[in-house]
């Protein structure tokens, strides 16, 4: 590359063969009548390279040296020495000088101080580029300073990005963990820690899902610590208040320096929001969908009637006019009928709450239960606790969903067939201000995947026999009373579900607020 | 002697409907309300056409149609399908029936549609 090239060199001779020799490397000379312009020449031409000539008689070199230092510390300085002067050559390097050459100058030897003072300016522009300064920020790699300055750049940029870094890490609008060989949390973004506790140095299969060991080395990340490939998948995961998140995962093989798959990250993105919408518009198409062939043979029924109604009066057949029209009513009683279902169903239902006696309201589930056990061959037992008392809840809610839950376990016995006996036990006892619901059957029981997903809508292990309805509107109604349910299940054994509805319902946001434009229970009314 | 048509519905109502509709315009019929009583109807009435409802508790109108699609007797019978489903292709060979008739449905239409079957009563 081209630079200019300044000669503070008093012998004309040694300065027109240098001038000579460098113009024939293509760079551009810059010669001065008198040593002490050469400060002037550096601000106005702007130099990269000085040859400065220790043999100065009008100028003290060594004084110039350190002017030119300290006017352009960025520009290469290279010292030209007597042989019997060497001395004087690790003086200018003192001073500043990037470099010193013996002289008689050879052109090899010049050639190689250019090269390399080159080499330096090459490198000063990148550092400069890399720290963002102007490359006349950056001392020459000559000065003593050198060394510590490029050290200060380095580190402050390196903590500039590392900050800048940590701060993407932590503020990135998703959840960002790395899990080792071992699936232990390793590191975690601050979203993580704020939405899911510490959990570093936990096992990732212990704290979001009820896996074992052995799931661990069946999940997406064993898949991804395999062979390095990236997996994409969604969970269902709960947070540190126990909320259910629906959260869409990506794997990222992390490897260390010899390419060995150390640590896997998992970034995830929370899709609750979007799912929970989703929900909401496939239960409705799934509920037109599931009424809509009902709806079609209403509406023909009405024809029918209706077409009676016409026909009678033409034909002045009596007898048709009153068939026609008990048809009609019929039929408008049961479309009037299904529309207020779908209406019920279609809407976030608000609770009605009413004190229940917890007895009664057991045995009505118990007879529904029974019933269907009987028919099936299942024994079917009620075990009431003491003292029961009542229950503010909202029956024509709560009833339904313990049914479904009575009503799954006969069916789960049912399904088993290696057993000769079959047995479904309802117990219902009282803790404190907790009612509590134990539904145990031995029936086939449900593995992992099915106890982890059995209350997500749609969901469902029983083929086209189930909707994926039953236990979703079961845990909303649940969760809706300030309740919860969980399971306790292994293949082969049976399942064990476990309903908590406190006696005055800790209502969410929603049903509080629906609650209150309700009257006053009837407890309290008595 | 009047055309037959067969009706299999299991909804009383509509199956009154189709024969009054049927009637009406000089039809003769005779009704089954599931799969099964209908192949016993065709079997003795052997009616000039069917008209088949799916979905139907006990023997279904798909079952039936398996059914007839192997009697030799019968299984030249146009089958007119009367149906709330949304897609009945998936269970028929929509090649081998006359039509196929959602419901709700306009009279005249059926009509049309038997008229282009089996011509007039």
């Amino acid at each position: 590359m081209a630079d200019k090239i300044l000669l503070v060199v008093e012998d004309r001779a040694l300065r027109q063969d240098l001038a000579g020799q460098l113009a024939r490397w293509g760079h551009t000379p810059l010669e001065l009548d008198h040593p002490a312009d050469c400060l002037e020449a550096l601000t106005r031409q702007r130099p990269s390279l000085v040859l400065l000539d220790n043999a100065l008689e009008k100028a003290d070199a060594l004084e110039l040296l350190r002017a030119i230092r300290s006017t352009e510390p960025w520009c290469e300085v290279i010292y030209l020495v007597r042989p019997d002067k060497l001395e004087r050559g690790a003086q200018g390097l003192e001073f500043g000088a990037s470099d010193f050459l013996v002289k008689p100058l050879s052109p090899a030897r010049l050639g190689i101080a250019l090269k390399r003072a080159q080499e330096r300016l090459a490198l000063r522009r990148e550092l400069a580029v890399l720290s963002g300064r102007l490359p006349e920020e950056i001392p020459s790699a000559a000065d003593n300073t050198t060394a510590a300055c490029l050290g200060a750049v380095c580190a402050t940029r390196l903590y500039e990005t590392r900050q800048r870094f940590e701060q993407l890490f932590n503020e990135v609008p998703c959840y960002i963990l790395v899990v080792d060989r071992q699936f232990r949390l390793t590191t975690a973004n601050r979203r993580y820690r704020e939405d899911f506790g510490e959990h570093i140095g936990r096992h990732c299969w212990e704290i979001h899902t009820h896996h074992d060991e052995l799931y661990a080395t069946e999940c997406p990340v064993a898949h991804t610590f395999r062979d390095g490939q990236s997996r994409t998948y969604e969970e269902v995961i709960s947070d540190r208040h126990g909320e259910q998140r629906y959260v869409l995962t990506t794997t990222a093989a992390i490897r260390d320096g010899a390419g060995e798959i150390g640590q896997v990250m998992e970034m995830s993105t929370d899709i609750t929001q979007i799912r929970k919408l989703q929900d909401h518009l496939s239960s409705l198409g799934l509920l037109i969908g599931s009424i809509s062939h009902g709806v079609k043979g209403l509406l023909t029924g009405l024809d029918a009637g209706m077409y009676s109604l016409r026909s009678g009066f033409q034909r002045g057949d009596q007898e048709r006019v009153s068939q026609g029209w008990e048809v009609v009513e019929l039929m408008v009683g049961r479309i009037k009928r299904t529309i207020l279902d779908m209406l019920y169903y279609a809407k976030d239902r608000d609770l009605s709450l009413e004190a229940v006696d917890v007895a009664d309201f057991a045995r009505q589930v118990a007879f529904t239960g029974l019933g269907r056990a009987r028919k099936s061959g299942v024994l079917f037992e009620l075990r009431l606790g003491q003292d029961l008392g009542r229950f503010q809840v909202d029956p024509n809610a709560l009833n339904p969903a313990l049914i479904n839950l009575v009503e799954n376990a006969v069916d789960a016995c049912v399904e088993e067939t290696r057993r000769e006996t079959h047995r479904v036990i309802f117990t219902v006892s009282r803790e404190d201000d907790v009612v509590v619901f134990d539904v145990q059957d031995n029936g086939v029981g449900m593995d992992d995947h099915t106890q982890e997903n059995m209350f997500t809508l749609f969901f469902t292990s029983k083929g086209s026999a189930g909707t994926g309805l039953g236990l979703f509107i079961a845990h909303d109604t649940v969760q809706q009373h300030g309740g919860s349910i969980t399971v306790d299940s292994e293949p082969g054994y049976g399942t064990h579900f476990h309903v908590r509805i406190p006696v005055r319902p800790r209502l969410g946001a929603r049903a509080r607020a629906a609650a209150e434009g309700n009257q006053a229970p009837a407890e309290e009314r008595d | 002697m009047p055309k037959k048509i067969l009706i299999i519905d299991d909804e009383i109502h509509i199956l009154t409907y189709l024969r009054h509709v049927f009637e009406d315009n000089g039809y003769q019929t005779a009704t089954a309300s599931n799969g099964e009583e209908g192949y016993e109807v065709m079997k003795r009435e052997k009616p000039d056409l069917i008209t088949l409802d799916l979905q139907m508790p006990k023997e279904g109108g798909t079952k039936f149609y398996q059914k007839f699609r192997k009697d030799e007797e019968c299984k030249n019978i146009p089958i007119i399908v009367v149906t709330g489903q949304d897609s009945p292709h998936r269970s028929l060979n929509p090649g081998k029936v006359a039509a196929i008739v959602s419901k709700p449905f306009e009279p005249e239409d059926l009509i049309r549609l038997v008229q282009g079957a089996i011509g007039q009563p």
